[in-house]
């Protein structure tokens, strides 16, 4: 190919119960899949906070996965159930910002379920590079108010 | 006997409550006004930008600034007012935070003055007139004051409540002045000093104002209400719920809060329900999730400037 | 050629600048107010909540964010077709009049007041409310304390002195308590006091002395214009709700219509020169920058007011009414400096009605929301203390704002402040002894009018810069600001 293809870049936060489980297996598995995500690992999805989704896009992500229990697996109950409706509620806010909304992905993903993973990052990396690089303005604005934006934690 | 210390109050981009509200420290005002003396404050005196000019370096004890930054002129004065000064006080939420005013970034200044003048609008001194004589360009966005100069405390609110202007005050004429840096509110959230009784209730749908004569003793979030109480300093005894309306956050969010908004969302996703929680509640979250209109406006009211990313020109 | 620049106009709402151009012989060439400011509230209130226009609009003016707010919820009832309940009403208009009273006294003791209360010559450094403050001690600390209780009794009904949020389409936020009665009772009690020494005081001190008898016989500070102002059903005025009465320069009654209706017998002129259009009654329409009968140039604020009405509505201000008119002769009063004593014959209105309306038996009743309608789209007008303001929104079915239209009243006052600016510019540099206390003179001319230049720059299209044109004496347009 003559040009060189978009490559988005990825923050993924899974919980390690079940999604980080899920993508360690598709590691083990030697399932191929993009190698666009940084991923995080968090207790449970119901930890991660909207200011860490901006912050991933302040630090120049073009999307952010967020891999959860499934429904009734959730090892704190309802975390996964918090995580949705924050989810729910942050991509409005995304999209009266200018941010596409598709760019913040929350997916179930049980431990068992490698391939799953595999065939999500293909998707989401598929959808990002559609969507393009963010031509949406990702710098905040400066302000004392704000910690400096730091660069992407590895 | 050295003089009395100079101070200077200053407006820019703002609606002039913040001046006014000064006025509103009422008696003190008085014992205030005699223990200083005003350098130029255009609301109330009559110095002129040229006497400002001819100020000496650092003249000026301190300097508070309220309003936005939204022109050109505006960024030259505090500029200006920064090198004549000792210390510069953000002073309300607009130089804060850039307060209501900041909701002007939601649409990029070329859209704001196609608007406004329609097309092809240019900025132009009168015919004859020489090119300073023009009125100053519009900067791109709201700035909060922090983005052009270092202030070194902040008075918040919108307008501060007299209470925390008197803090300001005892500070400065005290000579005991706390770090760089301080916010002249409370760090803990306004939920503390709200007399409403909080219970954490979930939300089984949201509620705007005019749709609710509101319970006078329950706290307006479990009503249903978007209440900012959990994110937002406390310091102006919780004016709002006790008058029957959810705080709108004028004084900015608690440290602990960081981001208004996004803090806010978090709180919100942790009290809706819509029955049992599970797959077969889903559509009914999300259908009460979205009874929140307007979400930005809502939950950025007044500090959209400092933490929403800039929009494009265009 | 030489530029004479006061930046910024000081004692007044809002920023601005005044540009004087003088020819090779000292004689007035041009002068531009400029007002270098956009905030673009008309642009950034579409997508919010209606019910959050009040609160959002009063943020236009920190010095009457009563007027917009009242005036935005105003809109709003007429948006959602609401009745508003009488103890809703009570307590608005309470709060509106302990508003007006609070903020004509800010005007007479610590904005226009200076021009007013201290002697002409007095040096700069003490024009302003510390001098008044100093010239009369007792007065000045009776002033800052009635204020603070004038704003006592905005906190208590508005939940906040500055940037109230009580007022909701149909109705307020919540009902008042025995106590919050008492407490407002007792400060009405000392506004209405404060009102009557200031009457004395303005009779002893104010009124006779040359320097303000003069300012009131000046021709140049002689307008002959149409009037407009809100009317209660007895001809009186009224602050916040009424007709909107409309007068010629001979006081002959133009028309008497509810707020919506009057509109339509108002337009706006366009200039090439100016962002700011110019409103002005279609009949008798317009004939350029002039006063007089022929013209459809108007003035509204405390001179209008009085000028509309055939009566005040209460009786300590009645006195004063005779009085003021005794002393002109006649009605109208075309006076531009007589907008300082028409504000104190209003200022004892406010403070007695604030004081019957706070006995009222309804102000307690917890009957304080009408129903609601579906949302569509609706007109607000108040009297701010500075002239008519208008509020027009269109809501979407969520109650979300497609459309705000906002005409304030320093909007109103445009073409007349211009023209009494040119008159004074004109007669200062006739003096041909340009010192600082002329040039006040200038500014004193449109601080009459306290002008609010921040609300006048985010309403209508046009917004920056509020450019006024002064004519030559040969009537040639000197200065413009062109596109
Ligand atoms: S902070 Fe509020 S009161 Fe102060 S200038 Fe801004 S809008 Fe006005
Ligand atoms: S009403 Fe608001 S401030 Fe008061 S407790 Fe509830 S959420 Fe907190
Ligand atoms: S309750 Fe909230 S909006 Fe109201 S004054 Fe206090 S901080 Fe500001
Ligand atoms: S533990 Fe996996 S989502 Fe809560």
């Amino acid at each position: 190919m003559a040009e060189a293809q978009f490559e988005p870049r990825i923050v993924a936060f899974l919980c390690r119960w079940c999604a980080g489980a899920g993508a360690d297996l598709a590691g083990t598995s030697r399932l191929r899949y993009p190698p666009n995500a940084v991923a995080i690992r968090v207790n449970c999805s119901g930890r991660v906070e909207p200011q860490w989704v901006m912050e991933a896009f302040r630090s120049g992500a073009d999307g952010v996965f967020i891999g959860g229990c499934h429904p009734g697996d959730c090892h704190y109950v309802s975390g996964n159930y918090k995580a949705r409706r924050r989810v729910h509620l942050l991509k409005r806010m995304l999209s009266e910002l200018g941010i596409e909304p598709e760019r913040v992905r929350l997916e179930w993903v049980s431990a068992t379920e490698g391939a799953k993973f595999a065939r999500l990052m293909h998707e989401f990396v598929e959808e990002l590079r559609a969507l393009g690089p963010r031509t949406d303005p990702g710098e905040a604005a400066p302000s004392a108010a704000l910690p400096a934006p730091s660069r992407r934690k590895g | 006997m050295v003089g009395k210390p100079k101070i200077a109050v200053y407006w820019t981009g703002g609606c002039g409550g913040c001046d006014v509200s000064f006025l509103e420290l009422g008696a003190p005002l008085l014992d205030v006004l005699a223990k200083v003396e005003i350098a130029f404050w255009p609301a109330l005196v009559d110095a002129k930008r040229a006497d400002v000019e001819a100020f000496a370096p650092r003249s000026l004890a301190a300097t508070l600034i309220n309003g936005t930054l939204r022109t050109e002129e505006n960024v030259e004065m505090v500029h200006l007012l920064r090198e004549k000064s000792q210390l510069v006080v953000a002073f309300g939420a607009c130089a804060h935070l850039g307060g209501v005013p900041g909701l002007a970034n939601l649409v990029s200044r070329e859209e704001t003055l196609r608007r406004v003048y329609g097309d092809g609008f240019a900025i132009a001194p009168p015919p004859g007139g020489e090119a300073d004589d023009a009125p100053p360009n519009l900067l791109p966005q709201a700035q909060p004051l922090s983005t052009e100069v270092t202030v070194d405390y902040v008075v918040p609110g919108c307008p501060p409540p007299p209470a925390l202007i008197g803090l300001l005050f005892d500070a400065l004429l005290s000579g005991d002045l706390p770090p760089a840096g301080h916010v002249f509110a409370h760090d803990k959230a306004l939920c503390e000093e709200c007399p409403r009784t909080r219970e954490d209730r979930v939300l089984t749908k949201i509620v705007r104002p005019h749709e609710l004569v509101p319970d006078p003793e329950a706290c307006l979030l479990d009503q249903g209400m978007i209440c900012l109480g959990p994110v937002t300093r406390g310091g102006c005894g919780a004016a709002c719920p006790k008058a029957g309306m959810p705080c709108t956050g004028c004084l900015g969010p608690t440290p602990h809060a960081g981001d208004p908004g996004l803090a806010m969302i978090s709180a919100l996703a942790s009290l809706v329900r819509a029955g049992d929680e599970g797959e077969a509640s889903f559509a009914g979250e999300d259908a009460v999730l979205d009874s929140l209109v307007d979400p930005v406006g809502t939950l950025y009211k007044y500090s959209l400037p400092s933490y929403v990313a800039k929009r494009r020109s265009g | 050629m030489k530029k004479l620049t006061i930046d910024p106009i000081t004692r007044l709402e809002g920023h601005g600048k005044i540009l004087l151009y003088l020819d090779e012989a000292g004689g007035l060439k041009g002068a531009v107010l400029q007002v270098p400011e956009l905030r673009g509230f008309e642009v950034f209130c579409r997508g919010r909540r209606g019910e959050e226009m009040p609160q959002i609009t009063e943020r236009i003016c920190g010095v009457c964010p009563e007027a917009h707010h009242l005036a935005s919820a105003r809109a709003l009832d007429a948006a959602y077709h609401a009745t508003v309940p009488a103890p809703a009403w009570i307590q608005r208009e309470l709060f509106y009049n302990t508003y007006i009273f609070a903020d004509h006294l800010l005007h007479l003791v610590f904005l226009g007041g200076p021009d007013l209360l201290l002697p002409a010559d007095t040096p700069r450094e003490s024009r302003n409310v510390l001098g008044v403050i100093a010239a009369f001690p007792e007065l000045g600390r009776e002033v800052v304390t009635v204020r603070a209780r004038a704003q006592r009794i905005l906190e208590i009904i508005g939940g906040r002195a500055i940037h109230p949020v009580f007022a909701l389409p149909g109705g307020v936020a919540r009902p008042l308590t025995a106590d919050d009665r008492n407490e407002i009772r007792s400060h009405t009690a000392a506004m209405v006091a404060l009102a009557q020494t200031f009457v004395t005081f303005f009779h002893e001190e104010v009124l006779p002395d040359p320097g303000y008898q003069s300012l009131l016989a000046l021709p140049q500070a002689h307008l002959p214009t149409h009037y407009l102002g809100l009317v209660d059903p007895n001809l009186a005025p009224n602050f916040c709700r009424g007709e909107l009465r409309a007068v010629s320069p001979d006081g002959t009654e133009l028309f008497r219509l509810d707020g919506a209706a009057a509109l339509q017998k108002i337009a706006e002129r366009s200039e090439p020169w100016t962002y700011v259009k110019f409103p002005y009654l279609k009949e008798p329409g317009w004939t350029g920058f002039e006063a007089g009968a022929g013209s459809g140039i108007y003035r509204v604020g405390p001179l209008a007011r009085l000028n509309v009405a055939e009566r005040m509505a209460t009786p300590l201000a009645q006195e004063e009414y005779e009085r003021f008119l005794d002393f002109f002769g006649a009605k109208p009063v075309h006076a531009t400096f007589a907008y300082h004593w028409a504000r104190l014959v209003e200022m004892v209105q406010a403070a007695e009605a604030a004081a019957a309306l706070a006995e009222e038996k309804g102000l307690t009743g917890t009957e304080i929301r009408g129903k609601l309608g579906e949302p569509g789209a609706g007109v607000g007008v108040v009297e701010a203390a500075r002239g008519t303001l208008v509020h027009r929104y269109a809501l979407d079915e969520q109650g979300l704002i497609t459309e705000v239209d906002l005409i304030v009243a320093t909007t109103h006052n445009a073409a007349g402040i211009g023209l009494s600016i040119k008159g004074m510019a004109e007669d200062v540099v006739r003096k041909n002894d340009l010192d600082e206390a002329l040039l006040n003179r200038i500014e004193m001319a449109f601080r009459a009018y306290d002008p609010c230049l921040a609300c006048a720059t985010h309403f209508l299209p046009g917004e920056m810069p509020l450019a006024i044109e002064i004519y030559n004496a040969e009537g040639r347009l000197e200065r413009r600001i062109s596109r």
